[in-house]
């Protein structure tokens, strides 16, 4: 059998979990699943999973949450990959900036989650379409600061890439449109989610904030 | 004064306080011995003063209010009277004069009827004293003794809360309480000539009055208030779940009752694309104006038609124009072709709108096409697409081959200059 990564599931809906880990079949091993905020960061230090798949909004709190509180118990090697309906573009970038490795919605297909999880369990980034185009948004908002002019920008690389992740192109597709390895397109997706994370958190609560009133 | 029988009906007030309920009239009480008479809530028509004391006589109300009545006419002695045997009777109640806890029946009785005795010729004393102090003129006198009759009553009204009082008797009382302040202002005044005592007077019972009422008006704003709040929480859960009714519930009826999957699957999208819309904070900005409102609204319909998903990401927004109406014809053309031949799974668009440029780019991943096998009557492509799009001022670039997919990827440059 194929390489299957361990995962814990949270989601403080059990049919969403059971549907979920259904979609998911045998191509990753569920070690897990838990429904809120505490449950969740306790299972996780306790069973190491590679890779948490975490809803952004949780009754006790949120996605973000959880995985600072995974940070702070030592759980620096797990990795997360926010799974949600949630469409609003500031919860999303907040479980990314807290540290997710991407964001896929739940309309996803099984095989497509079964591989981004796989993916991130490799140490890749996810975009879907939706949060290729908030971080087009985010980044085309931000204006360069002084302190910092280059972290706060994409390159035109890969705004290109994110451009056609947000047009609905899979790694694959990108690097033979842009004639470049796949590889590359990975490294690409790893910097700007890198770039999303570290970047002037003033400029992207601005934007944020924007959104929510515009 | 205002004791009529009639009135005496109108209003009634449930005696709740504690210190009533200590001296609840039982029978046996009341026909062995004497008690100081307690304010009579129950048949009150002004304080209860009259058919307390009627109470504990054993006789009429009627009587004792007559008694008022005649000796109101009287320079307004039952006014002071009354006002002057309300106050002592409160008092008397209320710091515990009255003995509670008095085990013989009849040195209490004997106790109380001397109370009452002195309570009496205080109050006689206080409203000879007090009417003799009044210039030799009735009118004076009547107007004092209404202004004090009436801020009496309006300060109790006003300082009882809702569950003492229901709110339409307090209203009535006050009203009745400012109405006599208002008469009795109006006969003192008309017997003053000097004006700065006359201004005296009115800023004295001005500020009484507002010190009355503020406590009652303060409630009332207060009450009014959280009603609203109140309503408008039950507004808000009234509209959502009539929403969810209207919505959610009737599509989850329908899923229940389809039998392919495809349809089960539409309606779901259908509802999904409905309810975050409903859900978005900037539906209101998106509704009819906005080009993203209108990209989500021919998306859905395209949907709907086809039954394949189309998700649609958006960066940036602008407002809709005469200019901008072809690109979107042109996108839904695309949707749909899309939608119907390829037999892509999921059909994706993105919007970006950047300054004066809008990009629509419309990607499946389905068979994908020849163009140059298109036949020439088919007019989707050339003239849907293309054609409109040149026509706009834009322009439209189609990408395919057989099993690669297809996009179409739409621009149109809107010139500041066109502005209107």
């Amino acid at each position: 059998m194929t390489y299957a990564p361990t995962v814990i599931l949270v989601d403080d809906h059990d049919m969403v979990r059971a549907g979920v880990a259904a979609q998911l079949g045998d191509r990753v091993q569920i070690l897990a699943e838990a429904g809120d905020v505490g449950d969740a960061i306790e299972v996780i230090l306790d069973r190491s999973p590679e890779v948490v798949l975490l809803d952004v909004h949780l009754p006790s709190g949120s996605g973000a949450d959880v995985i600072t509180g995974v940070r702070a118990g030592g759980g620096d090697e797990i990795r997360f990959l926010a799974l949600s309906v949630s469409d609003a573009p500031d919860d999303v970038i907040a479980v990314i900036r807290a540290g997710a490795r991407g964001y896929v919605t739940k309309s996803i297909s099984g095989d497509d989650l079964a591989d981004a999880v796989v993916r991130v369990a490799e140490g890749d980034a996810v975009f879907s379409p939706r949060l290729a185009g908030f971080v087009i948004d985010a980044f085309s908002a931000t204006l360069p600061t002084p302190e910092d002019p280059e972290l706060d920008l994409l390159s035109p690389r890969e705004q290109e890439v994110m451009r056609l992740l947000a047009r609905g192109y899979a790694y694959k597709e990108i690097a033979r449109r842009l004639t470049i390895s796949i590889k590359t397109v990975e490294t690409h997706a790893s910097n700007v989610l890198r770039k999303l994370q570290v970047s002037n958190r003033h400029e992207l609560t601005r934007w944020a904030a924007k959104r929510r009133i515009v | 004064m205002v004791s009529t029988p009639q009135r005496a009906t109108m209003i009634v007030m449930k005696p709740v306080s504690p210190r009533s309920n200590s001296f609840a009239p039982t029978a046996a009480i009341r026909d062995a011995d004497w008690h100081m008479p307690d304010l009579d809530h129950e048949h009150a028509v002004v304080a209860g003063v009259a058919s307390g004391t009627a109470r504990e006589l054993g006789v009429p109300r009627q009587w004792i209010r007559l008694a008022f009545i005649i000796l109101f006419t009287v320079k307004g002695l039952g006014g002071f009277v009354y006002v002057g045997l309300w106050a002592l009777l409160r008092w008397a109640h209320s710091s515990g004069i009255s003995p509670r806890r008095a085990t013989e029946a009849r040195d209490r009785g004997r106790s109380e009827l001397h109370r009452f005795a002195a309570v009496v010729l205080i109050t006689i004393g206080i409203a000879i004293g007090g009417a003799s102090l009044m210039p030799a003129d009735t009118g004076l006198g009547y107007g004092i003794a209404l202004i004090l009759m009436g801020l009496g009553l309006a300060w109790r009204t006003s300082s009882m809360d809702q569950n003492e009082m229901p709110g339409r008797q307090r209203l009535r009382q006050l009203a009745g309480g400012l109405v006599a302040v208002a008469v009795g202002l109006s006969l003192v005044l008309s017997r003053l000539d000097a004006l700065p005592l006359t201004l005296g007077v009115g800023i004295i019972v001005l500020v009484g009055t507002i010190v009355v009422a503020g406590p009652w008006l303060y409630q009332v704003l207060a009450d009014f208030d959280a009603e609203r709040q109140a309503r408008i929480r039950s507004d808000e859960r009234a509209e959502l779940g009539a929403h969810l009714h209207d919505s959610v519930l009737q599509t989850l009826a329908l899923i229940q009752k389809a039998d392919d999957p495809q349809t089960a699957r539409t309606l779901a999208r259908r509802q999904e694309r409905e309810l975050r819309n409903w859900l978005d904070p900037n539906r209101a900005s998106r509704i009819g104006g906005s080009i993203r409102g209108r990209l989500d609204e021919l998306v859905s319909e395209v949907e709907e038609l086809y039954g394949v998903p189309v998700e649609v990401v958006a960066v940036g927004d602008t407002l809709i124009d005469e200019r901008i109406e072809p690109l979107l014809m042109a996108a839904r053309e695309a949707t749909v072709n899309a939608a119907r031949h390829s037999g892509t799974p999921r059909v994706d668009i993105f919007l970006e709108v950047a300054g004066d440029r809008i990009e629509i780019f419309v990607r499946d991943t389905g068979k994908g096409f020849d163009r140059s096998k298109i036949p020439g009557d088919r007019r989707g492509v050339s003239q849907s697409i293309i054609g409109r799009m040149e026509r706009a001022g834009g322009s439209a670039t189609i990408t395919t081959d057989i099993g690669e997919g297809s996009e179409v990827e739409l621009v149109l440059e809107l010139d500041q200059k066109d502005l209107p």
